[in-house]
């Protein structure tokens, strides 16, 4: 599919949105790359779905631009057949079958006539719903029903994809089989995804919008984000050797940071500082490369706004 | 424009698909058609009794079938007494009597059925969409307006199908039920009177799309549709008094010009046999409708869904 010619598949600057007295979005900026799969993060309330939402036209921003695939703010017919979103909350309506739902909405997406029973069949098989494609949507079970709207936001390949919270009542097995989908469109589909599940979205995304109280508070590459580019966090067992140095207030964690003009990689430097640690009688338990995106998280926001 | 056009229609067929699918369009064929039989066997039963009275009169045996005597009822006035003030006024009636009776007993519970069927299932057709947020898996698809008359479109194909079936029931049972009918005459009568009632209806559909676009709640949108059609009669008649007291006076004019936007003040103009006459008034019912449908759409082309 076609993208914009910048690599910038997504730019957003100074988007303010105001429910009443609340500022859901106080002069957010970001942006995405073509063909990346992009989290986006922060507690409830942070505005996340607002943010989505306005991207998807379903809420008009109060000031600030949103330049969606570099043909301006999303708009139907610029953007026939280019844009899929799973809305968060929308319900399906309960009457109408997988497949009588998913063909009315790719032909107003612009899927020649002759194609469009393929392109169903095709979408509703990648999220295993082959079988129950003539199924009224009133008899599937909320995880089949989630499966539908991720069906809908995939119908006819789009250039962007936005999924808000797409794992949410999925079951374990699932929810891997949707990531597993939503990771085979990296490098020619861009998507945003918004979801509470931190670790999913760590080994899902290559890309991580934090966003707190309507503002985005860190945006980068995940493993810049995490530290994985750059740390490293052994465990130890006690009894702990004399004179290691640990984390303050986690005994036994042992913190590895390359700084900037370190001429060590970093599996150099890793291998190194647990010689070093194994040589004073340390009892390593576990290795790990950068601190976990929900502590990163938890460092930059301030809890449910 | 083409594709606008496109996007309309497959809209008003989704539409159309989820009003069988939901077993709306069932209920609203069954209360039209169960109205419009009822008018038909009315009709009978009336004319049964007009004509046992007549026979007793002159003293002829009463006939077994209703309508062997309607010549004479015709002759001493009956049939344009009970017809003219559903029709505006005696030379209305007097002008109409060319035609089958039973057409124009038809056309006019058809005039009164119509408008109030498609107000009560028309209210519905946004608002619920917006509440229940199904209405977010169009947007992403298609333009709001598109989405508006495709809604439109898609509840006066209901009505006018509805129309249609009545027609067919009320020639079948007129034939069987009374005797003395050209059946071809009597389908036309039935066929033109059906057409008029649905040009009749058409600004209460506008109204109807319009506080569903207007309003986000389902019910209150059918509150509010439903209070306007009961009402609108009265209203009328309050004005009419306004214009009596105060003449031509601002007061008068204002109540004059508001009565204007009142559909049933034009019922009476879809009786007249001058083609003038039929031509305003359907303009003016196309006029009004627009006008409704028009003042919806102002607000929810602009609002968050």
């Amino acid at each position: 599919m076609n993208g914009p010619a910048s690599g910038t598949a997504l730019s957003i600057v100074g988007l303010m949105k105001r429910f009443g007295r609340h500022q859901a979005l106080d002069a957010l900026a970001f942006s995405v790359p073509e063909g990346s799969i992009c989290g986006l993060i922060g507690p409830n309330g942070a505005g996340k779905t607002t943010t989505m939402s306005i991207i998807a036209g379903y809420l008009q921003a109060d000031g600030g631009t949103v330049d969606l695939l570099g043909m301006g703010p999303f708009d139907p017919v610029r953007h026939a057949g280019r844009v899929g979103i799973l809305p968060q909350d929308a319900e399906l309506p309960l009457a109408s079958t997988p497949r009588q739902l998913l063909t009315v909405w790719g032909r107003l997406q612009g899927i020649p006539g002759a194609r469009i029973g393929d392109a169903v069949d095709s979408v509703l098989a990648s999220v295993l719903l082959g079988d129950r494609a003539d199924a009224r949507i009133s008899t599937l079970s909320h995880g089949m029903r989630r499966r539908v709207t991720v069906a809908s936001a995939l119908v006819g390949d789009p250039a962007f994809v936005l999924l808000d919270e797409p794992t949410s009542g999925l079951d374990p097995a699932q929810a891997r089989h949707l990531r597993e989908s939503l990771a085979s469109l990296r490098g020619r589909t861009t998507v945003l995804v918004s979801s509470h599940n931190l670790a999913e979205l760590e080994s899902l995304c290559d890309r991580v919008v934090v966003i707190d109280h309507g503002r985005c508070v860190r945006e980068g590459e995940m493993a810049a984000v995490t530290g994985a580019d750059r740390e490293v966090t052994i465990t130890l067992a006690p009894p702990f050797p004399v004179g290691v140095a640990f984390v303050d207030g986690r005994p036994g964690t042992v913190l590895l940071r390359l700084v900037a003009d370190d001429p060590r990689s970093l599996p150099e430097a890793t291998s190194a500082r647990l010689a070093e640690l194994l040589a004073v009688g340390a009892r390593v338990v576990e290795v790990r490369q950068g601190s976990s995106l929900e502590a990163r998280v938890l460092a930059d926001t301030s809890g449910p706004g | 424009m083409i594709r606008s056009l496109l996007d309309t229609m497959w809209v008003a067929v989704y539409e159309l698909g989820e009003a069988v699918r939901t077993r709306l369009f069932q209920l609203v064929i069954l209360a039209y058609l169960g109205g419009i039989g009822f008018s038909v066997w009315l009709y009978a039963k009336i004319l049964a009794s007009a004509e046992a009275q007549l026979a007793e009169t002159l003293g002829v045996p009463a006939t077994t079938k209703p309508g062997a005597m309607l010549p004479q009822l015709l002759q001493n006035g009956d049939i344009q007494q009970w017809l003219s003030p559903f029709v505006g006024g005696d030379d209305a009636a007097h002008a109409l009597l060319s035609q089958p009776v039973l057409g124009l007993w038809v056309g006019i519970f058809s005039m009164g059925l119509l408008p109030m069927v498609l107000v009560f299932t028309a209210s519905g057709t946004v608002s619920a969409e917006v509440r229940s947020r199904s209405i977010r898996f169009l947007l992403v698809r298609t333009g709001r307006l598109e989405i508006a008359f495709g809604k439109l479109f898609g509840q006066l194909a209901l009505g006018v199908t509805a129309a249609a079936l009545g027609i067919v029931l009320a020639w079948g049972m007129g034939l069987f039920m009374v005797s003395g009918n050209p059946p071809l005459a009597l389908f036309l009568t039935l066929c033109v009177r059906t057409a008029w009632s649905v040009a009749f209806s058409l600004p209460f559909l506008g109204m109807a799309v319009g506080a569903s676009l207007l309003i986000g709640n389902p019910n209150g949108a059918r509150v509010l549709s439903a209070l306007t059609f009961f009402f609108m009669p009265m209203a009328a008649a309050i004005l009419h008094e306004l214009v009596r007291r105060h003449g031509a006076d601002g007061v008068g004019r204002l109540c004059d010009f508001v009565a204007l936007a009142i559909p049933t003040e034009y019922w009476a103009d879809f009786w007249s046999t001058d083609p003038g006459v039929l031509a305003a008034a359907l303009g003016r019912s196309a006029l009004l409708a627009t006008v409704f449908f028009a003042a919806g759409f102002a607000r929810f082309q602009r609002r968050d869904l």
